[in-house]
């Protein structure tokens, strides 16, 4: 079994209410290279896909371990799966944090049958979606407190540097 | 006299009754101030038409007589208002007072121009002659204050005495004028303009006359000598013949000297227009070369705008691609290891216990094979707790405990395979050496950031920079541009209009050349037939001759003490004008020196110099204009009363002024003329200038604001135009 096939396949969710968040901050699909890159700039997009923006996310949520699960599955989200996500490496360090927040014993891991394999990529697949939720969740807050804008190029690089690993 | 007030009625914009459009006036300085269109420049023909019955024309430049202005005149609202038997009317009317008078008796006049129309025919087009019944000519009328009300004055001739104890028709030129009238009202180069103005000051025809009277003279003594000489003539057709060649080369020496002046004044004309090309060629190549470091500056600026807008739309795209998302990672990172290697440590003790269960069958393998004896066999033995093989029983543990071990060993063979279900080691050594080849961008990040931060920050720098540079070169092609006069296309022509003109020069010498050479031929041939007159047959009466020579030379002296008094004039006017322009330019330290008419042939042209009368700088257009108002005023000062009795009625006389010479020319009008009404547009948008006006210049009167009263979406349709004026002083 190839673990990243198996994370590759799966499209994580967002929770409906940071959708408004998600389309404001990024596109939908970037059409054009350049295209997307102009107009993203002067649409005061900062990412040019949604999947940049909820990796981004991802790792805010992370960086202040704030995992919040999507309670209701009617309450998410999905878009593209991960196999699509850009770059590779930043995508696979982000696989490795996830496992690294895990419970997943990587040593049990290797004892289990498939549906337990499977079962644990499903746990970790919910793991990644609950960063994600919470670095938006974090950024929603911001947003709401006028703390996140459209007038600053540099908040979401300011940002990296606000936010400090918490333990 | 002053102007006290004038009131207009339906006068093209200014619709209405006269006491919607008066405008009251005191003595010192009055300004009328509006944006262009907003009527200024009618109301200078209103002042016109009432004095002179005409209006200037700025397209043809001239003036008008009502008889031609005809249905203009009268404004749009009136014309539209009217039906079918209304007779509308035009009228202007001006107040006067002799302020030198002591009496109170015929000391205040009104006077009245009057121009009627009546609707014969409702036309759509309400300017279309057929509709109307025109006066054929304006009438004038005039009151006269007796002691206390103004009376109806009927003496004949009265208004046009009025009129002139208002503006002498020979100083009405220098007195009412347009701007654009300025260039042409004192031409330097042209002797007649200069001419006329000295003649304003002193009556220099008197010399003209003796001039004429002289040559006359002289003519008749000249006459009666050669008369003389044909009847003493020993061959009379010899003498004849001889006289008739001294005509024709006389003739032809005085043509050949027109042609000579003509010539000269176009070299001369050539010389000066390549002085003054000379003088530009060096501020043309200065503008080109400014021109050009501004294009340079312009697209360096370009490039790095371009620079810092690519840079800084892509500095969120850094958060990815330098990985900057990565910096509060390295805890996590940490973690991983720390599974990772827990994960390894377990891996590598299954290993070494399956390795030592090995090495154990490795020993066992050597004494027995592997299911010998079977497994069956050995199931058996430890049930019936006794050896097969040398049957015994299994009392003792050792022996029994070495058969299990066999089963065992069977079992723990037939059972291994992999050391787990899965081995997913090769997915954390990738996800472990993808966290380790990126530990260090994690760890860089900051570094990273801030770099591209300092990026931007040195290309905004730049980019200010470099837009100050443009802004600071651009001031400095303007203001050159505005001292010199030049633009880029003139500045770009300048260089082969001066090898055009030293061509053209050069020819005009060549011909100059010839012309004076043929002269000099024909004198040789005039003197070689003086000096070979036919024989007479007595001498010529000495007072003939005496006559002759008196004669001449009084023509002579007639010629050069009219140059000479000629002269004597334009240095007056010349130091009058000196201080008027000085007194215009004080604020302006730029201008020095001091401006000289230099005789050019029959023109005087002004240059600028310095004490020692050397010329300092080629004079611009904005500074002929303003010599040329100095001039203005030094033939209305040098006129002597003209302070007590002239107005100054001007429109635009400013429009070619930078601010400082506004502000000079205003203050000078107060110690020039007693009473001036300038019309501007330079106040209008201008508030500093204006409030600099109100608050700094001496001896101001009445200041009004004059602004149309249609919207600007309306100024296509003129039927409900008026003009709405604010006295603001």
């Amino acid at each position: 079994m190839d673990l990243f096939e198996e994370i590759g396949k799966k499209r994580p969710k967002y929770a409906l209410k940071y959708q408004k968040l998600m389309e404001s901050f990024a596109r939908k699909g970037a059409v054009d290279q350049k295209e997307a890159q102009e107009s993203s700039y002067d649409l005061g997009k900062f990412f040019n896909t949604q999947y940049e923006l909820y990796i981004y996310a991802t790792f805010l949520g992370l960086s202040i371990d704030n995992p919040l699960p999507i309670e209701n599955a009617e309450d998410g989200k999905g878009f593209i799966e991960v196999r699509s996500w850009k770059p590779d490496d930043v995508v696979n360090y982000l696989i490795m944090c996830v496992f690294a927040k895990s419970k997943i014993d990587f040593n049990d891991l290797e004892d289990m049958d498939e549906m337990g394999v499977q079962r644990e990529m499903r746990a970790f697949s919910k793991l990644l979606e609950a960063y994600a939720n919470g670095g938006l969740d974090y950024l929603n807050g911001l947003l709401n407190k006028g703390e996140l804008s459209f007038d600053d190029d540099y908040c979401f690089v300011k940002l990296l540097k606000e936010v400090d690993t918490k333990d | 006299m002053i102007i006290k007030s004038i009131s207009l009625q339906d006068f093209q914009c200014y619709s209405g009754v006269h006491e919607n459009n008066k405008f009251e006036f005191e003595k010192g300085l009055n300004v009328i101030i509006g944006d262009n269109g907003s009527g200024k420049s009618k109301l200078y023909d209103a002042f016109n038409w009432i004095l002179y019955d005409r209006v200037f024309d700025s397209n043809s430049r001239g003036f008008f007589p009502t008889s031609t202005i005809r249905i203009n005149l009268f404004s749009d609202k009136a014309k539209k208002g009217a039906n079918v038997g209304d007779t509308i009317t035009v009228e202007v009317k001006l107040h006067l007072e002799n302020n030198l008078s002591s009496s109170s008796i015929g000391n205040e006049y009104f006077l009245y121009r009057t121009y009627t129309a009546k609707r014969k025919e409702l036309i759509e087009d309400y300017n279309d002659l057929k509709g109307w019944e025109l006066s054929h000519i304006s009438t004038e009328k005039v009151e006269t204050k007796d002691v206390l009300h103004f009376k109806l004055d009927n003496s004949p001739g009265i208004f046009d005495k009025v009129r002139k104890m208002l503006v002498p028709d020979d100083m009405m030129p220098y007195l009412w004028f347009q701007g654009e009238q300025v260039d042409s009202l004192i031409d330097f180069k042209k002797e007649e303009s200069l001419t006329k103005a000295i003649n304003a000051l002193s009556d220099i025809t008197v010399y003209d006359d003796i001039i004429l009277v002289a040559e006359k003279v002289k003519d008749q003594a000249n006459s009666m000598y050669e008369k003389e000489q044909s009847g003493l003539s020993k061959n009379k057709s010899e003498f004849d013949n001889w006289k008739t060649s001294k005509d024709k080369v006389e003739g032809k020496i005085k043509k050949e000297r027109e042609v000579i002046i003509e010539l000269t004044e176009q070299v001369e004309q050539s010389s000066e227009k390549i002085n003054t090309l000379l003088g530009r060629i060096e501020d043309s190549e200065r503008v080109l070369t400014l021109n050009s470091n501004l294009q340079a500056e312009k697209e360096r600026s370009s490039t790095v705008s371009e620079n810092l807008k690519s840079v800084t739309q892509n500095f969120n795209k850094n958060i990815f691609s330098k990985k900057w998302i990565l910096r509060n990672t390295l805890p996590i990172w940490d973690e991983f290891e720390s599974k990772r290697k827990n994960y390894q440590d377990k891996r590598e003790d299954i290993v070494t216990s399956r390795k030592a269960e090995r090495q154990i069958e490795e020993a066992q393998k050597m004494r027995l094979p592997v299911n010998i004896p079977n497994r069956k066999h050995l199931e058996d033995m430890i049930q019936e707790n006794k050896c097969f093989v040398c049957d015994r029983e299994l009392d003792e543990e050792h022996a029994k405990n070495h058969v299990i071990a066999l089963l065992e060993r069977a079992k723990n063979i037939s059972s291994r395979g992999p050391l787990t279900k899965y081995n997913f080691s090769d997915f954390f050594e990738r996800l472990y050496n993808i966290g380790f080849n990126n530990e260090s961008a994690a760890k860089s990040a900051d570094d990273s950031v801030n770099r591209e931060i300092e990026k931007i920050q040195k290309l905004e720098n730049e980019k200010r920079r470099l837009s100050e540079n443009v802004d600071a070169v651009v001031q400095q092609l303007e203001s050159l541009m505005q001292l010199s006069s030049l633009d880029l296309f003139t500045s770009k022509g300048i260089e082969s209009a001066f090898r055009s003109t030293e061509k053209t020069k050069d020819t005009w010498q060549e011909q100059l050349t010839l012309s004076k050479s043929r002269l000099k031929n024909f004198e040789d041939e005039l003197n070689s037939l003086n000096q070979n007159p036919p024989e007479l047959k007595g001498e010529v009466q000495q007072q003939t001759i005496q006559r002759k020579e008196l004669f001449n030379d009084f023509y002579l002296v007639a010629k050069s003490t009219r140059e000479s008094v000629y002269d004597k004039q334009i240095r007056k006017i010349e130091a009058e004008a000196n201080k008027h322009f000085h007194a215009m330019t004080s604020d302006n330290s730029s201008v020095q020196g001091r401006i000289i008419l230099e005789k050019r042939g029959s023109a005087y042209l002004p240059k600028n110099v310095n004490s020692e009368g050397i010329e300092m700088s080629s004079i611009n257009d904005s500074n002929i204009i303003l010599i040329k108002l100095a001039t203005i005023m030094a033939i209305v000062s040098m006129r002597g009363n003209s302070r007590e009795t002239f107005p100054l009625i001007t429109d635009a006389p400013t429009s070619k002024f930078s601010d400082n010479y506004t502000i000079g020319f205003c203050n000078t009008l107060g110690s020039i003329y007693a009473q001036s009404i300038i019309m501007s547009y330079d106040f209008f948008h201008n508030e500093a200038l204006k409030k600099t006006l109100l608050e700094n210049v001496k001896n101001v009167g009445a200041v009004y604001i004059i602004e149309p009263n249609t919207k600007e979406d309306n100024r296509e349709n003129r039927d409900t135009l008026a003009t709405y004026k604010t006295r603001i002083k």
